[in-house]
């Protein structure tokens, strides 16, 4: 026991080395929180708008920076569906709840921190504060309920009320009052009924300062006694009370300001009209001042400051700024930013203006942050194209480098230059900074920025963001028509299936290039490559295959392999032919297909073995056409693995999991490369636990040799001689897997796993070995068998500094992608990880950074050390001279 | 009809009042974090709302087919409290898991007898064949189980290898971690090494101090030669005033 836990413990100092120092934090990964829009909203606490988004969050967003997502609460996380939210008074709490469940989440609006639950007897039907200390709810069953803020209380303040749709609350003179159908009842500060009055109506649609205001525009003021008093209008429509002296009206483009008289009298104190059309008027209160905002159909608001009309009563005092025409946004609010009074107009997807109230000026533009996603989670990762500049000098050197006459090439090159300096001058002075071409190739030597592609519904355009700083890259032109289904890449362009065309989009800038229209009903589509190294593309389209883009005259022909929840199946397509037929089958009887997958089409393999303490090598079995099988046996719901050819169908290797094991079968995430497969899955009998399954495929018999062509399908040898399991189990449930891929495939392999806890982890293949010993102590030849072997240890332990996402939580989906891709250099791999929510990407270096200085290489250090090694070196000449001097004195005589 | 009129309530009735809860507590927690996002000036969403970045899920164990795994979740407030309501008879796997934080046990078996509103808690640790028996705690509402928050995780590595990172780790380590020795140190080398210095910096300095040096030896060899015979004539204790009074004009002159 004591020896494993040493060796858990060697295990784990052997995972640090790849964990990230603190001089590096936060520096090598890129982070984008997606929220997309609000569908309900307030701004609270001056820079801050916090509401429910689309997808399942209430969040909130920094006013000035929308890119800025303060916190968020995952609505999953409550036991059912909340669709309503009601702010405290003061906005530092949140009530979120739904008209369907009697029970309330209130939430810290500073942090998002959930404070507590409130349990209800009845489903809230409409919530409303009460004063600063609590809320007043009205709930199905006619009952008037008071909730305490600080202590969660629940009192049930009037009860067998009419079930209505809607209450509404007036707070004066320390009483809260409120009309319930055809009731008024008065309430004091301590949620005490006093009084229960009749009304002689029951279809109120504003109340405030004693002034209620019925649907059909009727005004009735309150006394002390709550008996209404009906006051006399002359024609006015759309009324709604400002206080207990005015209200406001409109009618066509027309909009007042009405006063009650002492007669009882509602009258027309002021009439305005918006010339370019009345949109919207809005009534706002912010600290001590009233607003009334009046949208044209133009954009043009209206800011009328009320606060010192409504104290003075004089209508010389009513102040108003206008702004000029602009854009029209959909929601207004009076707010303060940095210490200024403004007027927040906004669009859910926080794009709008901020103008200052006292002069309608223009205080700040809002602009959405990076909002996109891909609706159908296919996510595209390419290498950064090389930019036009750079092709063109590269075009251009090729071309002086071919001409022979010294003259000649002289003179092309002045006329290049001089051509380029045309250019330069003619963009400085257009200020034409070509943005998007820089963004495409700027800091990218090293192949460290990528290109993440989708298509994103809402804009309707491919999107490239750019994997160093997660910022938009190009929004493609043109138009696309019918449904997305694929992204895939051919050269240096990118193909997008659709639901009836096929779209060419140039990768350097997003313009389509070329579109193909499409009959039937397409489902897939890939690129493969030929033996000759030549690129083709392949649709896949009512269960055929058809070659849409290469060369027709190839000479070799092309294997593919499809499924459905039966079976797998082999296809072929003839060189020189466009469709494919099929070759094989496989299916077994009441077995269902669970996935199938085969190595990435990009992987590299450098190492051919494993070579072994007795100097003999362990042959890895690298057939580069197998395919990975699970299947679920409909009677048992037992998992079977089995490994195929995808050329011959032949299985190859079959391994087959306990029968009594009840696993979940959606949880189950298969990669394979190398000589490998990995899956893992979650198991909820004989224990619960997330298992992860190692197979080693090998080739022992030694076929092959040296000089063969380990990726030729035809000549490798297409028996597995043996292979070894292991399975692991992981503290947190694995949602997606995927494996690292470097250029020359030297670097060892990593996994890379997205759980559910929001972690994205790096787990060393080595650590996953299914040649790991479980049955004895290691001997030193069985050190010297494999690289780092360390005994068998079920449980692969999560370390913290392996967590590559770090402090930043991301949510994970199981529609999520983990997007990898090699660099420039060997030791490194861009991880990214895409979904609905966030975007991420970082470096690995799974067999650390054995080809680049890391950011804290003390450059310093090894220079002083320089330094100090010549200063001893001249320091001690003199000496060793004089030494070796007098040491001939000595031996002279 | 009149069967489902009478039965349903019943029935419903029986299933309201048979349904248990429990609640647990994450103690311990410090009221502060120093985190390094703060330092840096990052922003990390939910960065301190750590109760959010809390995942407490119960998965009922029985009636699990292969089917999508069915869970309960459960909020985590500002006190690190959460709670669970209404859970019939049965065995759960309750799995708290924290994004920030190491608690001393992130995986317990519950098993919960709603007729005797009993819940019944046990550490069930991954790597364990069956639960830990003895580990009972039986919990309620009121009786929390408690979960110990015992470290924060920590995601980046402090550097290791620097020249001060390899002085401390030395022998002489122990020195350099405790300001008085490291005082002390400092003026024995400043000592040592200062005459060494001045011979390079100024020979003059050095030459005038070594010719000092034999100076003062002589005097400190001379002053002893003098005084022993006065020691030596030195009276015993109850001796006259007159040899005093002889010794004090010396010291005088």
């Amino acid at each position: 026991m004591r020896i494993g836990f040493n060796w858990a413990f060697i295990a784990l100092f052997i995972g640090l080395t790849s964990a990230v120092l603190l001089e590096d934090a936060f520096s090598k990964e890129m982070v984008n929180h997606i929220y997309h829009q609000f569908t309900s909203y307030d701004v609270v606490n001056g820079d801050s708008i916090v509401g429910y988004t689309g997808y399942g969050q209430f969040i909130a967003v920094k006013l000035s920076d929308p890119s800025y997502l303060d916190w968020t609460i995952d609505l999953k996380q409550l036991p059912f569906t909340v669709d309503k939210y009601q702010l405290a008074k003061n906005n530092q709490l949140v009530y979120l709840y739904s008209t369907a469940e009697a029970e309330l989440f209130l939430f810290d609006a500073k942090s998002g921190i959930f404070v507590r639950s409130v349990e209800l007897s009845s489903p809230p039907v409409q919530i409303e504060n009460f004063f600063n200390k609590g809320i007043l709810l009205l709930d199905q069953s006619g009952s008037i309920v008071y909730v305490d803020h600080t202590t969660g209380s629940v009192k049930v303040v009037k009860k067998d009320l009419p079930q209505v749709a809607n209450y509404f609350v007036d707070q004066r003179d320390g009483f809260s009052y409120a009309i319930v159908g055809a009731k008024i009842i008065t309430i004091t500060s301590k949620a005490e009924v006093v009084a229960t009055e009749e009304l002689p109506f029951n279809d109120v649609k504003d109340f405030k300062d004693g002034i209620a205001v019925t649907t059909d525009d009727q005004v009735y003021k309150f006394d002390t006694t709550n008996v209404p008093e009906k006051i006399t209008i002359s024609n006015l429509k759309n009324l709604h009370v400002i206080n207990s002296k005015y209200l406001y009206s409109s009618d066509g483009d027309k909009y007042f300001l009405n006063t009650i008289t002492d007669e009882n009298t509602l009258s027309i104190a002021a009439e305005f009209k918006a010339d370019s059309g009345l949109l919207n008027i809005g009534y706002h209160q912010f600290a001590l001042g009233d607003f009334w905002i009046i949208t044209e159909k133009t954009g043009r608001k209206f800011i009328y400051d009320l606060t010192d009309l409504l104290i003075l009563e004089d209508l010389e005092s009513l102040k108003l700024a206008k702004t000029k025409q602009d854009q029209l946004f959909s929601d207004d609010f009076i707010t303060s930013l940095n210490g200024n009074l403004v007027l927040v107009t906004v669009d859910p997807n926080v794009e709008g203006r901020v103008y200052n109230v006292q002069d309608g000026t223009l205080y700040k533009v809002i602009t959405s942050a990076n909002q996109y996603s891909a609706t159908n989670n296919d996510y595209l990762i390419i290498d950064k194209p090389e930019s036009e500049q750079t092709i063109n000098e590269f075009h251009h050197l090729l071309e002086d480098a071919d001409s022979g006459l010294v003259l000649l090439r002289w003179l092309r090159r002045v006329k290049r230059h001089l051509g380029e300096l045309g250019k330069y001058i003619v963009s400085f002075a257009s200020q034409e900074n070509d943005e998007q071409s820089v963004l495409a190739s700027e800091g990218d030597e090293f192949g460290f920025g990528k290109l993440i592609i989708f298509y994103d519904d809402v804009q309707q355009a491919l999107i490239a963001i750019n994997s160093i700083d997660g910022k938009l890259v190009w929004k493609s032109t043109g138009s696309f028509s019918g449904s997305p289904i694929k992204l895939t890449k051919l050269g240096d362009d990118i193909v997008a299936l659709f639901t009836q065309h096929l779209y060419y989009v140039n990768s350097r800038d997003g313009a389509i290039i070329d579109v193909q229209n499409l009959s039937g009903e397409p489902t897939d589509i890939f690129p493969a490559t030929l033996e000759d190294e030549l690129d083709v593309l392949i649709l896949k389209k009512e269960g055929q295959f058809t070659l849409v883009e290469g060369p027709k005259d190839s000479v070799h022909d092309l294997y593919l392999v499809d499924h459905d929840n039966e079976s797998v199946s082999g296809h072929k397509i003839v060189a020189g032919q466009s469709n494919s037929f099929k070759t094989w089958k496989f299916a077994e009887d009441n077995e269902e297909i669970v996935e199938v997958v085969f190595k990435p089409f990009e992987t590299r393999t450098s190492s051919l073995g494993i070579s072994l303490a007795n100097k003999d090598v362990l042959y890895k079995y690298l057939n580069p056409n197998a395919v990975s099988v699970l299947t679920k046996d409909s009677a048992n719901g037992q998992l079977k693995f089995y490994l195929l050819d995808g050329i011959t169908g032949t299985l190859l290797s079959t391994f087959e999991h306990d029968a009594n094991t009840v696993i979940d079968f959606s949880s189950i995430n298969i990669i394979m490369d190398d000589n490998w497969v990995v899956y893992s899955y979650f198991v909820s009998h004989p224990k619960l636990e997330q298992r992860i399954n190692v197979i080693d495929f090998f080739d022992s018999d030694k076929g092959i040799k040296k000089g063969i062509d380990s990726v030729s399908p035809f000549r490798h040898n297409s028996t597995v001689d043996s292979f070894t399991v292991k399975s692991f189990l992981f503290p947190e449930r694995i949602i997606s897997l995927a494996s690292t891929q470097s250029q020359y495939g030297i670097t060892l392999k990593s996994i890379i796993a997205a759980t559910e806890t929001g972690a994205v982890i790096e787990i060393p293949k080595f650590l996953l070995n299914s040649r790991r010993i479980d049955d004895r102590e290691l001997t030193q030849a069985d050190f010297q068998s494999d690289f780092r072997m360390v005994p068998y240890e079920p449980v692969i332990q999560r370390n913290s500094f392996s967590v590559l996402n770090h402090k930043h939580k991301l949510k994970i989906t199981e529609q999520g992608k983990i997007l990898t891709r090699p660099t420039h250099f060997e030791s490194t791999s861009v991880v990214c990880y895409f979904n609905e929510y966030n975007q991420f990407c970082t470096t690995v270096q799974p067999s650390s950074s054995f080809d680049l200085l890391s950011k804290n290489f003390d450059r310093i250090k090894l220079l002083l050390t320089i330094a100090i090694l010549l200063a001893g070196y001249l320091i001690s000449k003199p000496f060793v001279f004089n030494k070796k001097l007098n040491a001939q004195w000595i031996d002279s005589p | 009809m009149f069967v489902l009129r009478f039965v349903a309530p019943v029935v419903l009735f029986a299933a309201i009042a048979s349904a248990a809860g429990f609640s647990g507590k994450i103690s311990n927690v410090p009221a502060e974090f120093k985190e390094l996002f703060h330092e840096k000036n990052v922003h990390v969403v939910n960065g301190n709302n750590y109760p959010s970045r809390i995942q407490v899920d119960l998965i009922p164990l029985e009636g699990q087919n292969g089917a999508k795994l069915s869970k309960i979740g459960a909020l985590v407030d500002e006190e690190y409290q959460f709670k669970f309501d209404g859970l019939n008879s049965g065995e759960y796997e309750l799995l708290v898991d924290s994004y920030d934080f190491i608690l001393s046990n992130t995986r317990f078996r519950v098993k919960v007898d709603a007729e005797a509103d009993l819940v019944s808690v046990f550490d069930d640790f991954l790597d364990s064949k069956t639960y830990n028996e003895s580990s009972i705690v039986n919990v309620s509402k009121s009786a929390p189980l408690i979960i110990r928050y015992q470290d924060s995780k920590q995601y980046y590595e402090r550097a290791s290898g620097s020249l001060w990172d390899m002085v401390l780790s030395s022998p002489l380590g122990f020195i350099f971690k405790n300001q008085t020795y490291t005082i002390i140190f400092v003026v024995c080398l400043v000592i040592m090494i200062v005459p060494t210095a001045v011979s390079y910096l100024n020979p003059e300095l050095a030459e005038s101090f070594k010719e000092v040096e034999p100076q003062v030896a002589e005097r400190r060899i001379e002053r002893p030669s003098r005084e022993t015979p006065e020691v030596i004539r030195k009276p015993p204790v109850a001796s006259s005033g007159a040899r005093s009074s002889d010794s004090s004009a010396r010291k005088r002159r």
